[in-house]
Order: structure tokens, then C-alpha cells, then sequence
């Protein structure tokens, strides 16, 4: 299906082809208000960037960790994401085009062990699914998938000037300040590269947006928390596509307040479609290569996801737009502690852990689900600790290794098996003693 | 002394996770984890630096239990080592964030470990000037926290010797890898990683000392023959000269090195001067940068290059720890750099604590026949 | 409330709607962009398993065997007939877990347009086998949202198309009730069969 009435790359029409269908399907369900607020928003900023792209303006190309502010407050300027093609292939395209890149990228001699968020945007990469870019800048967290993808993007357009971010692992002002200080530099870098001259208006009004998107989220958060949570668990996971892609856009603003109002709406007068037995809270990579699962966990188990780590947006703050300081410092906070994973795994440990306990609480949930995707060496270094601090609160917890974009490493069938067991063997009967007792 | 008497000596010295010399200093031992931790910041506060291995430590269990078997095995072995009591005379550590595995180690001996101290560092990840303002008051932090916990001072005078006897030390690693980088070589490639990791373990005048009887010694010893093949070695850390022994039994030469524990990562000549801990930073920083400065990878890949020409070789090994996201980047990023420019190239894998000798043995065989050797 | 009393009779109510979807090749392989996938159908309540195999040609339809299939559809039978019918949308199914789907979503996408044609056809079927009892009553609300072709050919074509199944739906209820619309859908798929260059789709 051509984008702009032109013929593209066959994953960019697939996507567009499913997208289209997708928001066609879904519009005939107008209690549907949160997913088709993403759709519809993420069919008008990929519409954006193929405009973009066709008038020949410039492309900065960044890695997960790093977000978009700087980029739209320069203008007519493509944001490209480096996983943007797997998020999109998986979510809204054929999952057998992500493993396709997955394998391209590892054909090319990109590290198997990497993250498949990184090796199939490497793919994409290689095959040449995205505008070239004038400059790439990156930024070191979540973790050392990003370190590598960034080396990887510069190497593979060597030419092309970069500008890495270095976030340290701390959480205090002095290294708030340290990053805030980086974005500073990193304006007259992409001046340079972009030819467009930073507009500090614009900058303001883009942190206004963020400002706006944060207490939707915020919101949204609160409304998912209630019990039952009606708003479809499948949904949880998209403050990160957000984030990544489209944080200080319209379109993000449009998402988190459709979500929000959504989750409001059902909180408040919807129905329930299936009785919520266990609420859990899912502390890794939500299953992006199937996520109708999210569909079978609530109609089969009655499992909810109300919040997971990719949902989780951390009330760290809104951005100060009264100077260029306050702004840069509020951008900087927000990227390094309120990006999901970037928050959790930057610091040490304790940070994830305390989340968790945190998120456990206040959603009311009975458990958590550590889907470990493989690559996330920052999670499973953490898994020891992990285990025994939810084995001293006496939270069942579940942990598994799979591939958040890969459906290879576990199937569909072997995830099941774990999420039933765990939740008809391990966690009800864990409630229904509770409820005896109590 | 003789070549082997002392290689034997030193031998023995990376087999033991209680090397006498820092049981028996009586001074405090306080481990660290890589190369962007200043020795000499530790020697001027009287302390013993010891860069931690897992060497002769078999079992990683208790590793493995806290950081899970997807991780580094280095770092697995490093921490079930300290966990295990290998370390028991260790009156600290000190990490950095060089990467997941290690910070994640730093996580588990923090909350598991006896140790009295912990430190931290991080350290920027590019060589921009902006962020070298940072490394410096990092070490600056780090001095004063070792100051408190270890009631010592650290002076300019305590650092400025201690730059000396560490510049030392360093000229005879490089004295010595000459000899290794020779045609024809007085030295392998797995005796000067044993020097180098030697040099890790001891205090720098005792290093120096040996280093000299040794320097001595390899003047007048036989040159090593029936080469068939000249190549250099890169990549992550590697700590165990089995590995590059199982290589240069089939008649390599590891005529170079660029990796942590070999000759990088011991920073550059640092400069005595009235400001010795800016000094320390600018050497530590400013080294052959390891696969974790993001914005690096030009200045390694020359460093790779100009390796390769000095050392007249003919290939490069790539080696790496399983799981090392950072280090199988920069193998793409190789053979990327390779195709423009074909050199040619062996990636192996590998686990450590294990030395797999016979698949070693095999794939740089393929790779000799590849060179027509 | 059931509408079928067991598995045979869902067998022969929604299995053989299914069994006409051979005669209407290539229109319900059109209908899912000529993609080469596998729907397995597993309903329950009665339960019935099928797969409607879009890589054969004609479209081959089995029962009973349990395959992964490429894509697949988790329902009661009274859920699915009542998509059939359209009187459950798929869309507002789907998000309210009363049909399950499984597959890539690319793949799902292209099966959803069986489900915006079948409730043109199987009120149709059911009234030929005899059970114009399971015709529902009840609004047939809207199945999708506005499906907008960028192609002028298209837009034109499906208004001819439109006063086409007008006139075939004025036909039967008026003049000739006994209209079997399977046929003339098979019909169809033939003529357009045999214009196509190859004169064979698949």
C-alpha cells in the first residue's frame, strides 16, 4: 500500500497496510478511545516523517535512551528512532519482517546477544528502511545495547558527525546538571548538522507539550490503578513508544490524553468483559511479538497487567520552561528518570527494586512478572537481588527468559504454560489462603 | 634469575587469589575493576591496588546465583570470588560503571559482601573535552572517600611518587613488549600477558625489580622460532595466558596486544607535575579507548591499525567474553572497517574460566590456512 | 443462550458455511489480499475446528485437525455466529476478549475484510439450508470505520458494486426469494478468473 501515493520498502507498506486496516477495525468501536488515539496518532507521525523524508529535510537519527524534544523544537526535522521498525513491525506490521531484520542485522556481523530492540533497527539500518541522517546523537542508558547500537549506527555511517550523551549512574543534581549541561552543547552540534537554528520559543512550547503529555500520564496512571482495571492490559506498555518517539509532538500529547480518557471512561462506566482474578505487575519487556497474548491472559486467566516497567512513568517533575537552564535541566530529568528502563537501570539496582515495590503497592497487585528478555544484562545482573527482595515481601515472582521482539527464544505455547502455572498454581491459591486467613 | 624462573614465579602469582605480596603488605588491600581506576591513587594513600580476576577460582556459583548465567563469566567469577572468601583479606573495592555486568556486580558485593568499602566511579563515555571536568572530580571524590574511610592523606608529593614508581613500571612493560614485538621474538604472546598481569597484581617497585632481572635475562635467551604467523590480538578484557597459549601453539605470534590486562588499559605516561591527580585523569582518560566510549570507536580502530603495521602482522584475533554486548559491537564495527579496508580476521568467543583449547585450536588453524601459512 | 445444540449441528450450520468458501475462490482469497496463510478457527460451546487453508487454490477448507495455522480465532460458536451475522463487529470483539486472536498482526489485518463481507452472505446461506431461524434480529451495527481507497478505478468499481448487491438483494426478496447467492458469487469468482491474464489466481 503506497505511503503519499508512492510505492516504499515492503515493511514500510506492510506496516502502513495493517495500520490502515487496523484503524479502519477499530474506529467501528467507539468505546475504543485509547487505541484508537494511538493509532491514529502514530499513523500521522509516520506520515510526518515520510513527508519529511520526500521533501528531502534533514533526519537525526538517535537510540532508545535518548528522546525527540531537541529535535522538534528545531523544526522540520525527521526524528528517527533506531527501533522504530521493530516496535512497528511487531506491533502494527508482520512479525516476520522484525525477525527478518533481527537476522539481517546478525548476518551483518551485529551481535546475537545485543538487544532485538537494536539488532532489528540495525536491520533496518542495513536494508535502508530509514531517510539517511545529517548527524546521530545517542545517549548511554538504559543499558549497554545502546552503547553498542550508537557505535554501530556511527560505523555504519561513518561519515555522519555523532554526539553522545554520557549519563552517569547517579541520581543526584550534580549529575542532573552534568547531562542538563550536555544538551546544552549538543544544540549548537545540531544546529550545525541540521541546519536549522534552535528556536527557544519552540523549545518552551515543546516542553509545555511535555508538561501537558506528563499529567495525562500521570493521570492515566491513576485510573489504571483502580480494581478491576478495564482499560485492556495490552495497552500498558506504550508510554515508551511514546517516549522514544514522539515526546513533545502533538501526537504524544493526543496519545497520553486518549489514554488517559479512556482508561477514565471504563474506570468509571464500563463493563466487565472477563472476571480479573490476579493483578501483576510486568517488571520486563512487555510481549511485543504476540500482543494479543495480553488479550488471552485477561479472557483465560483473569491475569491484569495494570502497570509494567515500559508504562511506568515516573512523577519526577514537570519541566521549569522559565530559562534555557531550568529547561535543559528538565529535559535532562526527564530523559534519564522518567524514561522507562532508563530510570530503573541507570543507578543501581535498588532504584529497580524500589520501583517494583512501589508499583506492587500502589496497583494493588498480587504478584510480578519478570519476562526477561535475554539481552537485558541490566535486569538479570539484577536478578539475585531481585528474587530475595520480592521473596522477603512475600510478592510471588515469576521469571522467565524470552525476547521481547523475537518469538523464537520462547513461544507462544511455552509462555503460556509459565503464565498459567504460575498464576493457577502459585498465585491464587497464594490469595485464597490470604483471604482464608483474613 | 632466568626467563622461566621468573615467568614461573609470575605464573604462579596469577593462579592464586591471594597473591602474598598483598596478604603479607600490611597495608589495605582495596580491589578495583578496570583500567580507568588510578593505581597510583591508591599507592599514595598507602594502600595495596589489586585489579581484580577470577583466576584459579573454578566454582562461579554464588555469581551466578545473585547476577544469573546471561551474564559476563568474568564478572561472575570476580564476585562469587570476593562472595566465596577468595578475597577475605580485601579491605575494599572499588567499581566502575565500565558496563552492566560490572555494575551489577558492584550492586551484589555492595549489598552481599563483607568488604568495609565500596567505591564508585563513573566515568564519561567520550573523550569530548567538556566532559573531562567530570573524571577529574570523580577521582577527586574518590580520594577524598578513601581519605575518610581509610584514614590516610593522599598528597601531591604521595601521588607524584607514586606516578613515578607506576611510570616505571610502565616503561619496563613497554621495554619488555618490544622484545615481544621483535622479529624474532624473545618473548610470546602469552608470557607478556603474564608480565602485564603481573603487573596488575604487584606494587610497582617490586614489579620494576623483576621486570629488570627479567629485561636482563631475555638478552641473551633463545628467540623463539618456526613462526608461521604474525597476528595481533584485540578485544575485552582477558586475564589468562592459557588462552593465548592454546593460540600459539599452532605456530602464531601474538606480536601485539590491544586489550585490558595486556598492554592497554595501564593509561598513558602520566606527567609529574604540581597537579598530579589532573595528571592521573588526562592518562587514564585519554588511553586507548576501551569499547564503552561511545563515541570512540575511529580512535581504537587507528590504534588497532597502527598496532597491526608496527607489528608487521599479518591478521587480527578478536576475542571476546560471551555476553559482552560492548565488545560484540565492536566486532561488527570491525568487520565493518574491513571490508573497506581488508584485514584479515578471526572472532572468538569465548567463556572465562575455560579455555577451550581444542576449538581454539581448530579455528586459528582454518584461520592460518585462510592467510596461507 | 446456545444457538447450536451440539457439535454437529455447528458442524453443519457454520462448518458448512465455511464448505461454500471453496466456490467463492477467488473472491475470498481477494478478500484477504491474496495472502498465503492458514485461519484456523478453534470454537467451543459446541466446539468445531477448522482451518480455511488460503494457500491452495480453490481455498481449502478442513475440519478437525489441529494445526498452528498462521493465524487463529478463539470463540464461543454463538460469538462467532454472531460475527457472521455482524451483529458483533469484529473490531469491539476483539477489544472486549469475546473473539481471541493469534498471529501476526499483518496477517490478522488481511483475514478481518472475511468478516466485513460474510454477514452479505451468510444470512443468505443460512435461509438456503433451512434456518432462516438463526437469522438474528437486532441492529447490525457499523463493522468498520470509513475504508477510504486512494485509487479513483476502485472507488468507482465499488459503487457499481454496491448497485449490484442492490439489485441482486431486490431480486431476492422481491422477484426470485429461491436466488442462490452462493452460486452467483461463485459465479462471479469465475468471471473474474477468467479475465485475469494467467486466467487462474493462486
Amino acid at each position: 500500500m503506497p505511503i503519499l501515493g508512492k510505492a516504499r520498502q515492503q515493511e514500510w507498506e506492510t506496516v502502513w497496510k495493517t495500520l490502515s486496516g487496523m484503524r479502519a477495525l477499530f474506529a467501528g468501536d467507539p468505546e475504543e478511545l485509547g487505541l484508537n488515539t494511538l493509532l491514529d496518532n502514530i499513523q500521522q507521525f509516520i506520515l510526518e516523517q515520510f513527508r519529511k523524508a520526500d521533501a528531502g529535510k534533514p533526519a537525526v537519527w538517535y537510540n532508545i535512551g535518548y528522546g525527540p524534544p531537541l529535535i522538534y523544537a528545531l523544526g522540520d526535522v525527521n526524528n528517527v528512532p533506531l527501533a522504530e521498525m521493530s516496535a512497528l513491525c511487531s506491533i502494527i506490521g508482520d512479525q516476520a519482517d522484525t525477525e527478518a531484520l533481527i537476522d539481517a542485522s546478525e548476518a551483518a556481523g551485529y551481535s546475537a546477544e545485543c538487544c532485538s530492540a537494536d539488532k532489528a533497527g540495525i536491520g533496518a539500518v542495513v536494508k535502508g528502511l530509514y531517510p539517511e541522517p545529517c548527524c546521530i546523537v545517542g545517549i548511554n542508558t538504559p543499558c549497554d545495547s545502546q552503547v553498542a547500537a550508537f557505535q554501530a549506527m556511527a560505523e555504519l555511517r561513518n561519515r555522519v558527525p555523532v554526539f553522545p550523551v554520557d549519563a552517569p549512574s547517579y541520581d543526584d543534581e550534580r549529575t542532573l546538571k552534568y547531562i542538563a549541561g550536555q544538551l546544552g552543547e549538543m544544540i549548537p552540534f545540531l544546529e550545525q548538522n541540521t541546519g536549522r537554528k534552535m528556536d527557544w520559543d519552540r523549545l518552551k512550547e515543546v516542553c509545555e507539550t511535555i508538561n501537558r503529555t506528563s499529567e495525562w500520564l500521570w493521570q492515566w496512571m491513576e485510573w489504571r490503578s483502580l480494581s478491576p482495571t478495564r482499560q485492556p492490559s495490552k495497552l500498558c506498555a506504550f508510554t515508551m513508544v511514546l517516549v522514544i518517539a514522539l515526546l513533545g509532538s502533538p501526537w504524544g500529547e493526543n496519545i497520553a490524553r486518549g489514554l488517559a480518557e479512556d482508561a477514565r471512561n471504563k474506570a468509571q462506566g464500563g463493563v466487565n468483559y472477563f472476571d480479573e482474578q490476579v493483578r501483576a505487575i510486568w517488571y520486563q519487556d512487555p510481549v511485543w511479538w504476540d500482543i494479543q497474548l495480553y488479550d488471552w491472559m485477561e479472557a483465560e486467566l483473569g491475569l491484569v497487567i495494570p502497570m509494567d516497567v515500559f508504562g511506568f512513568y515516573a512523577s519526577e517533575g514537570l519541566i521549569d520552561t522559565k530559562s534555557k537552564d531550568s529547561i535543559l535541566f528538565g529535559l535532562a530529568r526527564l530523559m534519564v528518570n522518567c524514561g522507562p528502563m532508563s530510570r530503573q537501570f541507570r543507578i543501581n539496582i535498588k532504584r529497580y527494586i524500589d520501583d517494583f515495590m512501589h508499583l506492587h503497592k500502589r496497583f494493588h497487585a498480587d504478584c510480578g512478572i519478570m519476562a526477561g528478555h535475554i539481552a537485558c544484562k541490566h535486569a538479570w545482573g539484577g536478578i539475585g537481588l531481585f528474587k530475595e527482595a520480592c521473596k522477603k515481601a512475600g510478592i510471588p515472582l515469576l521469571v522467565f527468559e524470552f525476547d521481547m521482539f523475537d518469538s523464537r527464544i520462547l513461544t507462544r505455547k511455552e509462555l503460556q504454560f509459565e503464565l498459567r502455572r504460575f498464576v493457577n498454581e502459585i498465585v491464587i491459591p497464594q490469595k485464597q489462603r490470604k483471604a482464608g486467613k483474613s | 634469575m632466568e626467563k622461566t624462573e621468573i615467568l614461573n614465579q609470575w605464573s604462579a602469582l596469577l593462579k592464586s587469589s591471594r597473591p602474598e605480596s598483598a596478604v603479607n603488605s600490611g597495608r589495605p588491600v582495596v580491589g578495583y575493576f578496570c583500567s580507568f581506576i588510578p593505581p597510583e591513587l591508591l599507592l599514595a594513600g598507602n594502600l595495596y591496588p589489586l585489579r581484580l580476576t577470577g583466576l584459579g577460582v573454578d566454582d562461579s556459583s554464588s555469581g551466578d546465583a545473585y547476577l544469573s548465567h546471561l551474564t559476563c563469566s568474568f564478572v561472575r567469577h570476580v564476585t562469587a570470588a570476593v562472595l566465596d572468601g577468595h578475597y577475605d583479606y580485601l579491605a575494599g573495592q572499588i567499581s566502575v560503571n565500565t558496563c552492566d555486568h560490572v555494575r551489577r556486580a558492584n550492586d551484589v558485593l555492595v549489598a552481599k559482601s563483607e568488604l568495609g568499602y565500596h567505591g564508585f566511579l563513573t566515568i564519561p563515555r567520550s573523550f569530548r573535552e567538556s566532559l573531562f571536568p567530570w573524571y577529574l572530580e570523580e577521582l577527586t571524590r574518590l580520594k577524598a572517600s578513601l581519605e575518610s574511610h581509610f584514614q590516610v592523606r593522599i598528597t601531591d608529593q604521595g601521588l607524584n611518587q607514586a606516578i613515578a614508581q607506576t611510570n616505571q613500571a610502565r616503561e619496563r612493560i613497554k621495554s619488555l613488549d618490544l622484545m615481544r614485538r621483535a622479529d624474532p621474538p624473545r618473548l610470546s604472546g602469552a608470557e607478556l600477558l603474564t608480565i602485564t598481569v603481573a603487573a596488575r597484581i604487584l606494587p610497582p617497585w617490586e614489579f620494576v625489580q623483576t621486570a629488570d632481572h627479567l629485561l636482563s635475562a631475555l638478552k641473551d635467551s633463545e628467540p623463539i622460532k618456526n613462526i608461521r604467523a604474525r597476528l595481533v590480538l584485540t578485544g575485552g578484557p582477558l586475564d589468562d595466558p592459557a588462552f593465548i597459549r592454546a593460540i600459539e601453539s599452532q605456530g602464531v605470534h601474538i606480536a601485539g596486544d590491544l586489550f585490558c590486562f595486556g598492554t592497554r588499559g595501564l593509561g598513558l605516561e602520566v606527567e609529574q607535575n604540581d597537579r598530579p591527580l589532573e595528571s592521573l585523569a588526562r592518562a587514564y582518560l585519554y588511553q586507548t579507548p576501551c569499547a564503552r566510549m561511545m563515541s570512540e570507536f575511529p580512535r581504537r580502530y587507528q590504534d588497532l591499525m597502527n598496532l597491526y603495521r608496527d607489528c608487521r602482522a599479518q591478521g587480527v584475533i578478536f576475542q571476546r567474553i560471551k555476553f559482552c554486548q560492548l565488545w560484540s559491537g565492536d566486532a561488527h564495527n570491525l568487520r565493518h572497517r574491513f571490508q573497506e579496508n581488508p584485514v584479515p580476521l578471526l572472532v572468538l568467543d569465548r567463556e572465562y574460566g575455560t579455555v577451550s583449547t581444542g576449538q581454539i585450536k581448530t579455528r586459528v588453524q582454518a584461520f592460518l590456512e585462510k592467510l596461507g601459512a | 443462550m446456545a444457538y447450536f445444540r451440539d457439535a454437529q449441528e455447528a458442524d453443519l450450520v457454520i462448518g458448512g458455511f465455511l464448505r461454500t468458501f471453496p466456490r467463492m475462490d477467488p473472491l475470498m482469497r481477494e478478500a484477504v489480499g491474496q495472502k498465503k496463510m492458514v485461519l484456523k478457527l478453534e470454537l467451543a460451546d459446541p466446539n468445531l475446528l477448522a482451518e480455511i487453508d488460503f494457500r491452495q487454490f480453490p481455498v481449502e477448507v478442513r475440519f478437525g485437525t489441529n494445526p498452528e495455522g498462521t493465524i487463529a480465532m478463539t470463540a464461543s460458536a454463538d460469538h462467532f455466529h454472531q460475527l457472521l451475522l455482524g451483529i458483533l463487529p469484529i473490531g469491539p470483539a476483539v477489544n472486549n476478549k469475546q473473539i481471541l486472536l493469534r498471529g501476526s498482526v499483518a496477517n490478522l489485518m488481511a483475514g478481518v475484510p472475511l468478516f466485513y463481507l460474510a454477514p452479505a452472505i451468510y444470512p443468505f446461506f443460512l435461509e438456503s439450508i433451512g434456518r432462516k431461524d438463526l437469522i438474528l434480529p437486532g441492529p447490525r451495527p457499523r463493522l468498520h470505520g470509513e475504508i477510504r481507497s486512494e485509487d479513483t478505478m476502485t472507488r468507482i468499481v465499488s459503487v457499481l458494486a454496491f448497485l449490484a448487491g442492490y439489485s441482486l438483494g431486490f431480486l431476492k426478496k422481491h422477484l426470485a426469494p429461491k436466488l442462490d447467492l452462493v452460486a452467483a458469487l461463485e459465479s462471479m469468482g469465475k468471471g473474474l478468473l477468467s479475465a485475469t491474464p494467467a486466467g487462474k489466481q493462486g
